[in-house]
């Protein structure tokens, strides 16, 4: 059963999803052979107040353009995941002879699959539109080595680098599921206000996303995170990356806990189709 | 062998600040092999009732069993209900809607699904956004009386569709109807099928205030299930 | 077409009536199967389980007996069909007369009003 909800959310998901994106792969694609392969080279000027600006604009379109994508993934997975268990296509959805966790289950699992390619396919967006080989060379070699040093290489306390790059990738995930499921609370605990369902769930994901931030820096002040700001003759950058990384991480998998239940009382109990 | 349906006390109350129980400690067993009208007028507390009885709704206090069993993927699996409301995801083809229903529901009989959609003619690749009202509320009742379910919980079916569509309605539940199954049917429009019930409830601000069989009412009253219903409801 | 059905009566009653009428008229032949109880159902568009009530009547009387396998068949015994005949004709002319009194006509009145018109039909 489990398998048969996640791929009827995903053949829901799929179509715009897919569409979306391979536009901006589209747009991207169509950037770097017009303009950034003809722009970003060794003989570029980029004093050139014209490059400059057309540089400076293209980059800000673009960013434009992936956060609008990044955006409407989660107001689509939004809108799929009240529409199909708390408006009227509820009424079937809900008399499936499936539970309520494998209903909460089977839509945290395909939201996330897509809220995880999404961000990966908006990285790989800006690395197809920017990533010409002049880029590469220069500024993608400095990035690249900045963050081994910053991450891999100095005394982060990472065991190895390939376990580094594991973390990174849990913590991405462990990132979307977070926001999938406070998506998700937000619309079930939003269902219970009769006649403001919408308003309600907008106005509750500010509010646990908000809660989260706060949640966050206390935890950071309470476990002294904070104090090595205050003590510049120990401060090492990437030991505190780390230790809020690692802190976040813990945080967030609280978190998905919390919301995974709290969205699964509602879904249990609390239920009142219109 | 239990009872199809048992409501044992069964009350809702929507909010503590709402004045009064949508169902008020409602009393009633429903036997198989029959055919039952749920009738009411608006807010009596019909579809709290067939909420409850599809696990769409939890009790206040009280309980619902059906065969025996608490509402829950059991009970769904012998159920076949059909909400008042569109419940077909509208961008979704016919067809795709009939395998959605038989990958979930073992009971699902898709060569009688399409039989009756060859019957009426509606293209089964055509999605449900490019179908009339009417159309849609007959590929949903076909959907629902394709399933071999023991309790077939139908609100409004009848509701608003004119009436060649509601002659259709009614014989595709006849047809469909197996004798062991029961049928619980919500309707204000007791007229067009009080010949096909066996037995009607009448409910009035969440409570039963009347079970009895259709041959009763007409032998002992001498009187339509439609005149008792005025009567009973007289304003 | 659905059966007319009358409002103030039980359903089951009326099946009855309507189908002893079909054989006494012929439409059921005698010693021929009877539709099954679906068929007839749907046909009168009643609920199943009323049609069975009212065969199951009809079977108590003997005017139909079932094939255990094979459904329910209309009777081959003729003084039965002739009685069932004679008591529906007995029964319709006891309405005429009733609702004939009802219009203010006398016995014998009634009855050369019959004589006249029967002279006048084919």
């Amino acid at each position: 059963m489990l398998r048969k909800l996640i791929k009827y959310d995903l053949k829901a998901l799929n179509p715009i999803l897919i569409f979306v994106h391979a536009f901006l792969l589209l747009a991207a694609l169509c950037i770097r052979i017009f303009i950034s392969g003809r722009l970003f080279h060794e003989d570029s000027d980029f004093s050139d107040p014209y490059t400059a600006m057309a540089v400076g604009l293209l980059v800000v379109l673009f960013s434009l353009a992936v956060v609008l994508v990044l955006f409407s993934t989660e107001l689509l997975i939004a809108v799929r995941f009240y529409k199909n268990l708390f408006s009227g296509e509820g009424y079937l959805t809900l008399t499936l002879p499936v539970t309520p966790g494998q209903h909460l289950l089977s839509r945290t699992i395909s939201g996330t699959l897509w809220g995880t390619l999404d961000m990966f396919l908006c990285f790989f967006s800006v690395y197809l539109a920017f990533a010409t080989p002049y880029v590469r060379e220069t500024v993608g070699r400095e990035l690249l080595q900045a963050w081994k040093e910053l991450l891999l290489m100095s005394d982060s306390g990472l065991p190895s680098p390939a376990a580094a790059v594991c973390f990174y990738i849990l913590f991405c995930i462990t990132g979307v599921a977070t926001t999938v499921l406070t998506i998700y609370a937000s619309v079930a605990v939003g269902q219970v206000l009769f006649g403001h369902r919408i308003i309600g769930a907008i106005a509750l994901f500010f509010v646990i996303n908000t809660a989260f931030s706060i949640l966050s820096f206390i935890a950071l002040a309470l476990t002294g995170g904070l104090n090595m700001f205050f003590t510049p003759a120990t401060f090492n950058p990437a030991m505190h990356v780390k230790y809020s990384l690692v802190l976040t991480e813990w945080l967030s998998v609280a978190t998905i806990l919390v919301l995974y239940l709290l969205t699964y009382y509602m879904m249990k109990k609390k239920i009142n189709l219109d | 062998m239990n009872p199809i349906l048992e409501c044992r006390g069964l009350t809702k109350r929507y909010s503590r600040t709402s004045a009064a129980n949508a169902l008020d400690h409602l009393n009633l067993t429903l036997e198989r092999g029959q055919i039952v009208g749920l009738l009411g007028p608006n807010g009596s507390g019909k579809t709290t009732l067939i909420k409850l009885i599809n696990d769409l709704l939890v009790p206040t206090s009280g309980t619902v069993l059906i065969d025996g069993k608490q509402p829950g993927v059991e009970t769904k699996r012998c159920i076949s209900y059909l909400p008042e409301r569109n419940c077909l995801n509208p961008s979704m083809r016919v067809k795709d809607m009939v395998s959605y229903y038989g990958d979930f529901y073992d009971n699902f009989n898709r060569q009688r699904a399409g039989q009756m959609l060859d019957d009426l003619q509606i293209d089964e690749h055509s999605r449900l956004k490019t179908l009339s009202k009417g159309t849609t509320e007959k590929v949903q009742l076909i959907l629902v009386m394709s399933r071999d379910a023991d309790l077939y919980v139908l609100d409004e079916p009848i509701g608003g569709v004119d009436p060649a569509a509601r002659d259709y309605i009614l014989q595709t539940i006849l047809t469909n109807y197996n004798e062991n199954a029961t049928i619980l049917l919500s309707t204000h429009l007791i007229q067009d099928i009080e010949n096909i019930l066996d037995r009607v409830l009448f409910m009035r601000t969440g409570r039963l205030v009347l079970n009895s069989s259709v041959d009763e009412i007409r032998m002992e009253k001498k009187k339509s299930v439609d005149m008792m219903f005025r009567e009973v409801f007289k304003c | 077409m659905p059966w007319e059905l009358q409002n103030d009566r039980p359903i089951y009653l009326q099946l009855m009536e309507q189908i002893r009428q079909d054989i006494v008229s012929g439409k059921y032949e005698p010693g021929k199967k009877l539709p099954s109880v679906r068929e007839l159902a749907l046909d009168a568009a009643v609920n199943p389980n009323t049609m069975q009530k009212a065969l199951s009547e009809l079977e108590r009387s003997g005017l139909v007996y079932s094939q255990r396998t094979s459904g329910r068949y209309i009777t081959e015994d003729e003084t039965m069909l002739n009685q069932l005949k004679h008591e529906l004709a007995v029964t319709h002319i006891r309405q005429f007369f009733g609702k004939m009194k009802q219009l203010g006509f006398e016995h014998e009145e009634i009855l050369s009003l019959i004589q006249e018109l029967a002279k006048e039909e084919p």
